[in-house]
């Protein structure tokens, strides 16, 4: 069995410099689809659910902009902004745990990988702690439409969020299987890719959020 | 050493690159928010979203590297729903009158359909 892209025999442990030069094969080789081809259906179908639920917060906005402004200013905008570089942090340790595994720096890759799963914790918390402020302020999800709106479609990405995390636990597990060293095997490669496109949907899924919640005024 | 220190950081500097350019934006994300609201800081801060978003795609999403229908399509979910957002936000009275204009002529049709029913 070779490895792929090298022709290099899989029981030749390959040196650093081999690895490095497998991940950029791998990185010049066009028309690569990111992850498992089937995942993209998911992602692709829930970036448009998204979007539609953009839409609608973007026409009850125009068709009540005094209830939405009221609601803008209700917003605790240093935990959104917290958990948006929260969010972002995390997927930078999630690439880089990608990277670092093709490298086959297991160990590194799985800390990557358990410091973006503990920012994902971080983030659930965050949020945790706005929607008891919320609660406490007597808002919910039946008072309003504006309040309707942010629980359901925060509520909704929190649930991404807690189903990435869950994800980001099978890769730690995945990682120790991996030989440090040596590259993974391609399997490995998209199963490790097809995490990371579904962690960094929940990511942009969020910068859009956030625009939409804590900056628009 | 030299070549591990040297493939680490050809690993790990695109990542630390494109996070030190998504922290900057927000940041001036929320800068941009901060000042008296208008159109054009609304258009403003709309672009700088669409910019980060197309940064988490093309760059950690690794879709740059992919086939040109995935990387079209991304790129039209880009603008159709930020577009569609940042439009309704910036001319919400426009927006509406124009969605109403199409609706009308659908909820007549429509009524009209349930009176024929009724007789």
């Amino acid at each position: 069995m070779n490895l792929p892209g090298t022709g290099a025999p899989a029981c030749a442990a390959p040196r650093m410099g081999d690895a490095a030069r497998e991940v950029q094969a791998r990185g010049a080789r066009a028309s690569h689809v990111p992850g498992e081809a089937e995942l993209w259906i998911l992602i692709l179908g829930d970036m448009i659910v998204f979007g539609l639920f953009f839409a609608i917060w973007g026409w009850n906005h125009a068709t009540q902009p005094e209830l939405f402004a009221w609601g803008g200013a209700q917003m605790n905008r240093a935990l959104g902004l917290a958990n948006t570089l929260v969010l972002i942090t995390s997927s930078a340790a999630v690439a880089s745990g990608l990277n670092l595994a093709r490298l086959g720096r297991s160990h590194e890759a799985r800390l990557s990988y358990a410091a973006a799963a503990a920012l994902g914790c971080t983030f659930v918390v965050l949020k945790a702690i706005e929607y008891g402020q919320h609660i406490a302020a007597g808002a919910d999800a039946l008072g309003n439409s504006y309040f309707m709106y942010y629980f359901v479609f925060t509520g909704i990405h929190l649930l991404h969020v807690v189903v990435g995390i869950t994800a980001l636990l099978f890769v730690m597990q995945g990682c120790r299987r991996l030989q440090p060293g040596a590259p993974p095997a391609e399997g490995d490669v998209v199963f490790l890719e097809s995490v990371g496109v579904f962690w960094h949907l929940v990511d942009l899924l969020w910068i859009v959020l956030f625009f939409l919640i804590y900056l628009v005024r | 050493m030299t070549d591990r220190i040297r493939s680490h950081w050809h690993a790990l500097l695109p990542v630390f690159a494109v996070w030190t350019v998504l922290v900057a934006i927000t940041q001036v994300s929320v800068l941009e928010s901060a000042r008296p609201a208008s159109a054009y800081v609304l258009v403003a801060i709309a672009g700088l979203t669409a910019l980060k978003v197309a940064l988490v795609i093309f760059s950690y999403m690794e879709v740059s590297r992919a086939p040109l229908w995935l990387k079209a399509a991304c790129v039209a979910w880009i603008t159709i729903a930020l577009g569609t957002v940042t439009v309704l936000m910036v001319f919400p009275q426009w927006s509406v009158a124009l969605v109403n204009q199409g609706v009308s002529p659908l909820l007549a049709a429509h009524d009209n359909t349930s009176a024929e029913d009724d007789k």
